[in-house]
């Protein structure tokens, strides 16, 4: 226990170093969690209570999402489907015929599409926080890549679940399809339910009950042997319609912070640094891949949308950034990956956030040079 | 003036006001609360100004520029309509349901979705209250909530 404690506030203390050295050098704070999980791994090995936290992590940052996504406004409007079409044509469906030419194993060639497909939600936001983008006119195309992706995502994790037993099982992928639609179904359904649940129970309770209605789906998804990031996806969507939603978000604000903190540190502590030539060759190879992929999405992107050639060109440097469903990806191949590719994905990841946020800072000084 | 609101999934709400001068002003109000403030001359997609605000900072600068701490004409009961958003006034008369009980025990914003957001008390404003702040009789309490969070405050504590 006291080893277990000393390891916890260890932990905590290396990610708030981590993360004022960022905030030093004017980066994503995630990004000084990871770095300096990768660098305490002779320290520290992951310990059940610092995953436990790490999934929590995983499971509230699909909870907003999904609490978030608000799919009729997607569906209505074409030009951002388009959008979302190319993207998912781009980094999903060609990489992943590309690896199934190259003699993958169905598995393998989708676990690393799913991998390289799309772009982080969690580190693109807040680096466009930390260099004053929001309020630019390429935002609102990059807020949208990234809400098309937590589409398509649902959708891939629904089939990886078929894809990452001991065999290939359609029975998964149909269970996960159902338990979408389940869910879909009672988010429309049960939002007056829950309100008035939540409307009677006193306000201190507000907190617990969420988190536990979160945790409870994801186990009930971890149960059927889907992913965990699903469930919390999906009970997000539980919440999508209710009125206090945004209260909510405000309210789960911490948790989730410290969470995403936790999830990034352990997923610097997990990644292996000792890499083969291989693997390495690999990774650089999916980096260089992604960030050309990620580039023709945002010139595409540009043009649907509209966007005057400054605003594009920065558009072009800004979706390089993987993270947290790579990562996730990553994780439930665990068992089913090849281990070089298992060491190629870590380093795509790392590669791809580091490159990535490079290529966004740089973008408003080049799009100024150019245009 | 047109007012242009968008949704940043995951980081709130952006609104785009156009000025009469021809530069556009974005407000950014994210889910946490903090507020950005953005200034676009004419025709630039990169701001020229950037101001971050706490939640605290924003009402404060909301409440100055709403004319709360000085206004040269009388602001009592105007009702300003924002794209949906409605803000008025509304004085705790003796009796109101409202009256001598805290925000908190009223759970106003959760029963009806309109926020409190500053009391006037005599002369004194207090702006963002407290939720454990105790309206009183005389209190001029400052609301905003959409017409539909409105009209349920109005059901809720047979106020009007």
């Amino acid at each position: 226990m006291e080893r277990e404690l000393a390891g916890f506030a260890l932990a905590l203390l290396l990610i708030s170093v981590g993360g004022f050295a960022a905030r030093l050098l004017r980066l994503p704070l995630l990004l000084g969690y990871l770095f300096v999980g990768l660098l305490a791994q002779p320290l520290l090995r992951p310990f059940p209570s610092l995953v436990l936290l790490s999934s929590i992590g995983v499971m509230l940052l699909l909870f907003f999402l999904g609490m978030e996504f608000d799919w009729r406004r997607l569906l209505a409007s074409p030009k951002r489907l388009l959008i979302t079409a190319a993207d998912f044509a781009f980094n999903f469906l060609l990489p992943f015929s590309l690896l199934l030419l190259l003699g993958l194993e169905l598995p393998t060639a989708f676990l690393i599409a799913m991998a390289l497909y799309p772009t982080s939600s969690a580190i693109t936001i807040s680096a466009l926080l930390q260099f004053r983008r929001l309020a630019n006119p390429e935002t609102e195309t990059i807020v949208w890549v990234l809400v098309g992706e937590d589409l398509a995502i649902v959708a891939l994790l629904a089939i990886a679940s078929g894809l990452t037993g001991t065999e290939f099982s359609w029975t998964s992928i149909a269970t996960a399809f159902a338990f979408i639609v389940v869910m879909l179904v009672a988010s429309v359904v049960l939002t007056n339910w829950l309100e008035t649940l939540f409307e009677r129970i006193p306000a201190e309770l507000d907190n617990i009950l969420t988190l536990s209605i979160i945790v409870l789906i994801s186990t009930l998804a971890h149960l059927l042997h889907l992913s965990e990031a699903l469930g919390a996806f999906l009970a997000g969507l539980l919440f999508s319609g209710t009125r206090d939603r945004e209260e909510l978000e405000q309210r789960l604000h911490l948790l989730r912070e410290l969470g995403t903190a936790a999830f990034f540190f352990t997923f610097g502590l997990q990644s292996s640094l000792r890499v083969s030539t291989l693997g390495a060759i690999y990774g650089l190879g999916l980096s260089v891949f992604g960030a050309i992929a990620k580039t023709l999405t945002g010139w595409l992107s540009g043009i649907f949308d509209n966007l005057r050639q400054r605003a594009r060109i920065r558009l072009l440097l800004s979706l390089w950034v993987r993270g947290e469903f790579s990562i996730i990806a990553l994780l439930m191949g665990k068992d089913v990956l090849p281990s070089v590719w298992q060491e190629a994905l870590s380093w795509f990841v790392i590669t791809s956030i580091v490159s990535g946020l490079i290529a966004l800072a740089a973008a408003g000084k080049i799009a100024e040079r150019k245009a | 003036m047109k007012v242009k609101e968008t949704t940043l999934p995951g980081v709130g709400k952006k609104f785009a006001i156009s000025l009469q001068s021809g530069d556009e002003l974005v407000v950014i109000v994210h889910v946490t609360g903090e507020r950005e403030l953005f200034l676009f001359r004419r025709d630039a997609d990169e701001p020229c100004a950037a101001i971050p605000l706490t939640d605290l900072e924003a009402r404060e600068v909301a409440m100055i520029l709403g004319g709360a701490a000085y206004e040269p004409t009388p602001l009592h009961q105007a009702e300003l309509v924002l794209r949906g958003l409605v803000i008025d006034w509304l004085t705790i008369v003796e009796g109101s349901p409202l009256s001598s009980h805290t925000i908190a025990e009223l759970q106003i914003r959760k029963r009806t979705g309109v926020s409190v957001i500053a009391i006037k008390r005599g002369e004194k404003i207090i702006p963002s209250p407290d939720p454990n702040e105790r309206l009183e009789v005389g209190d001029l309490i400052l609301l905003v909530g959409t017409g539909e969070q409105m009209r349920r405050f109005q059901e809720t504590f047979g106020v009007a």
